[in-house]
């Protein structure tokens, strides 16, 4: 089967649908929105007390190079981030995988990596468009986050943005294919939050890390979807031609890896009754 | 409901009951022997998540709260084990909602055994053995940096951890009871579970309202704050008598509230 079947036109309705489909869906599910806009604040709350508790002891007000205006700027900015990342699509993928319903894609005119990377389309533009606007505003109003209003760092980040949704989108379903080889759905999901608490610099910036382990946690996918990006954002980093063909080397090296991985694993699958 | 009380029935006959509901626990995880490993793994990791913070802090230099390393890690360490603990015996507790929904929590209620110690204990869940021991490994780390406990201290720390305990499990109790009147709970209590997180850091760095709110609304603080501090030999004031009378009492709130909602349960279906 083709893996990223394209004839453009007829396509692209057919994946518009799912995207469609796919905000609708979302839009069902009020209460976890108004649920997020009173925990969001409240998890972001305490972190921003752990680090005013942290900064009085901090000689010169830095820490690791950021004051405390950048360290909150930095969760702040993860958390608007983690709405289009591809978390939530994983346990859907991974639960089509395990349920057989992936035969669904296997007998149709559709990709099911492009179905689902439309699906967190639709599911990432429902998130922007409720949450990240009154997410910023108390974030700004509350914390006094800082705002870029550099054009050219903004481009930087919009861009490292698009790359940061597409990593994860092949990191989770790489993670997802783990599935195949007689892993619980639930226990899949797990493998990719342990590397995202670790590496995605969302627990902590990867720059404060002890020095030995700085240089491999800064340039590992995780780190793309997260640190970096955020990190372009602040200004702390510049969006370089290194940057850039990190972002394109991994984007690459990923598709050619699922794709392997994938062609392989989907000959493994029986698919049961129907 | 008179046929589902327990009062006649005897602790020994409680707990060969369940005895044998760990027996088929264990038996059902030696079914997924490679994803029960990594959940375990990955339970640890999260588990960890706010100490390697705490790491991270502290080798830049600066300090949180006016606590040592190794006093955090006690933290971490005592709300990791109540939590691990309730995990790995409480586990189908927050299963619940979906009892409630499909119908399911009949199974329960045709039982001649206490429909709350039933619904509790019906499963010896693996999510618990992760958090159990990081947070063991915490604790061993944590004590090795401090002068040792007083034997009163330590006596004192250990009640605390005992009530804090009972106050996390009534918290959990409340939050899935909700599901007798509302669907979407799970949601709100994977975000109290997530808020839990927090009961890793020392209360004492959030201002009085919210540390107030961390201790009494959400009980999270409890389990690491008091116990930590206790042993540490702080002096605890009021707080010494105020935790165990806030457990108990939030535990008869929840048993209340739990037969109430299981009052107006209805099945689904049929």
């Amino acid at each position: 089967m083709s893996f990223f079947p394209l004839s453009l036109k007829h396509d692209l309705e057919k994946y518009l649908a799912v995207v469609a489909i796919s905000v609708r869906n979302r839009l069902e599910y009020r209460f976890t929105f108004y649920a997020s806009l009173v925990l969001t604040p409240l998890v972001f709350l305490t972190i921003a007390f752990l680090w005013s508790s942290v900064y009085t002891t901090a000689p010169g007000g830095e820490v690791g190079g950021f004051s405390l205006q950048e360290m909150l700027s930095y969760y702040a900015v993860a958390e608007l981030l983690f709405l289009i990342l591809a978390s939530e699509v994983l346990y859907e993928m991974t639960d089509e995988i395990k349920s057989g319903d992936i035969s669904v894609y296997l007998t149709k005119p559709m990709s099911f990596h492009l179905y689902n990377f439309f699906r967190n389309l639709g599911n990432a533009l429902v998130s922007v468009g409720l949450r990240a606007v009154p997410l910023l505003v108390i974030f700004k109003v509350f914390f006094d986050i800082f705002i870029q209003t550099n054009v050219l760092v903004l481009a930087g980040f919009f861009a490292s943005v698009v790359f940061a949704a597409v990593i994860s989108f092949l990191v989770v379903s790489l993670i997802a294919c783990l599935t195949f080889f007689d892993l619980q759905p639930w226990a899949s999901t797990q493998v990719f939050w342990v590397f995202n608490t670790i590496f995605s610099g969302a627990l902590v910036p990867l720059s404060l890390y002890p020095s030995f382990l700085r240089g491999a946690v800064e340039v590992t996918p995780f780190a793309l979807t997260t640190f970096v990006p955020v990190m372009v954002y602040l200004g702390k980093m510049n969006y370089s031609l290194e940057v850039f063909a990190l972002q394109a080397f991994w984007v690459a090296a990923l598709f050619i890896l699922l794709k392997l991985v994938w062609s392989f694993s989907i000959r493994r699958i029986t698919i049961y009754g129907g | 409901m008179s046929f589902v009380s327990s009062k006649a029935s005897g602790f020994a006959r409680n707990f060969s009951v369940w005895l044998f509901y760990a027996k088929l626990s264990i038996m059902s995880w030696l079914e997924y022997r490679a994803s029960i490993a990594i959940s375990v793994f990955a339970t640890a990791v999260f588990a960890m998540a706010t100490p390697i913070t705490f790491y991270v802090i502290y080798s830049n230099g600066v300090s949180v709260g006016g606590w040592n390393f190794y006093e955090l890690c006690l933290l971490a360490g005592f709300f990791s084990v109540s939590l691990g603990f309730i995990d790995l015996f409480f586990w189908n507790l927050m299963r619940l909602p979906a009892h409630v929904r499909k119908g399911t929590l009949d199974y329960f209620l045709t039982k001649p055994l206490s429909v709350l110690f039933h619904v509790s204990v019906r499963n010896v869940d693996e999510t618990g053995i992760g958090s159990l021991l990081s947070g063991v490994l915490l604790l061993a780390l944590g004590f090795s940096g401090v002068p040792a406990p007083t034997a009163a201290n330590a006596l004192a720390g250990l009640a605390l951890f005992a009530f804090a305990t009972l106050s996390l499990y009534s918290l959990f109790l409340i939050l899935v009871s909700l599901s007798f009147w509302f669907v979407e709970v799970e949601v709100l209590l994977w975000d109290v579970r997530e808020v839990t997180r927090f009961g890793q850091y020392p209360i004492s760095i959030f201002p009085g309202i919210l540390g107030t709110f961390l201790s009494f609304i959400v009980p999270v603080g409890l389990a690491s704050f008091y116990p930590a501090s206790a042993f540490l030999g702080r002096n605890l004031g009021v707080f010494a008598l105020l935790v165990p009378v806030y457990s108990i009492a939030l535990f008869l709130f929840a048993r209340w509230f739990f037969y109430k909602g299981l009052g107006s349960y209805s099945s689904a279906g049929g």
